[in-house]
């Protein structure tokens, strides 16, 4: 089977980051001092 | 107009970012769009303007309260979560389980990484940036698709084949299709942000992340998560056959 990039190779350090990221991303928005998230009441 | 809402005096708010929003058939009128609640902060506005724009008509006056800003908000939401299990229903329904759950954790990944992006520069999220989250969601289940239809098309020719090598090569198979897609939605996209003014602005970065996230996720999470799943399938499938 002949394929030009061996995406899957590193595909348990991609997901890490990936989890990585979306815990950064819960914090950030959970936590205030850190980011915050801010609604409008606008729509 | 800015101006003379920036210069209202009294007001703790600054509405020099309101919205104010032209109708291309009807000349001179205008519809703005401000953060305030209190009907005094209101009427204070009102009399400015109409002082600095003598024959000044208010046409309707409508105030969007907390609690139906807050339902409009936790719908919003609502309909995020329950467009991801209909996904996933569906998913399961016409691939496999394990394709359904590497699709929504890389669509929850998607909406979760933007929203972090958004909380960390502290960009307002308001009602059209939910919609342009649906947009993400809609977008990233659409490449993700492709490369699992792909991918379920390489296992029912080669049954016995190792995953590992079949989703390799649906990728490589699907890699031109998805960058072609992704850069052709990116431009439109990126020009919308950089030139679409400020009320378009959080809007547009929003979907902006959406496609960047969105082509990395139906790559490096759907993908991985349908490889580790099927190793481990077949893994206890071989212990369970010894």
């Amino acid at each position: 089977m002949n394929y030009r990039f061996d995406f899957l190779k590193s595909s348990k350090m991609m997901l890490m980051v990936s989890g990585i990221l979306v815990a950064v991303s819960i914090l950030v928005v959970a936590v205030p001092v850190a980011g915050g998230i801010k609604f409008t009441l606008w729509p | 107009m800015r101006a003379t809402l920036s210069g209202v005096v009294g007001i703790e708010e600054d509405l020099s970012n309101s919205a104010i929003h032209d109708f291309p058939d009807l000349k001179n009128t205008k519809a703005i769009r401000m953060q305030l609640t209190d009907e005094d902060d209101i009427d204070r506005v009102v009399d400015t303007l109409e002082a600095a724009f003598p024959g000044l008509t208010i046409i309707s006056r409508e105030v969007i309260g907390s609690q139906i800003s807050k339902e409009l908000i936790s719908s919003g939401w609502q309909s995020t979560l329950l467009m991801l299990i209909v996904i996933l229903l569906y998913l399961t329904w016409r691939f496999q389980f394990r394709f359904a759950v590497g699709a929504v954790v890389a669509l929850m990944h998607d909406v979760l990484i933007a929203l972090g992006i958004f909380a960390l520069l502290r960009i307002e999220i308001n009602l059209p940036v939910i919609a342009a989250f649906l947009t993400i969601v809609g977008y990233s289940v659409n490449d993700t698709i492709v490369i699992f239809d792909r991918i379920r098309e390489n296992l029912a020719a080669q049954r016995r084949g190792d995953p590992y090598k079949l989703i390799n090569l649906s990728l490589n198979q699907s890699l031109r299709r998805t960058m072609h897609t992704s850069l052709t939605t990116f431009i439109p996209v990126l020009v919308l942000t950089l030139f679409g003014g400020s009320v378009l602005f959080a809007f547009a970065f929003a979907l902006l992340l959406g496609v960047v996230v969105g082509t990395y996720s139906s790559i490096y999470v759907a993908s991985s998560l349908v490889l580790i799943w099927s190793k481990r399938t077949s893994t206890s499938a071989g212990r369970a056959s010894a």
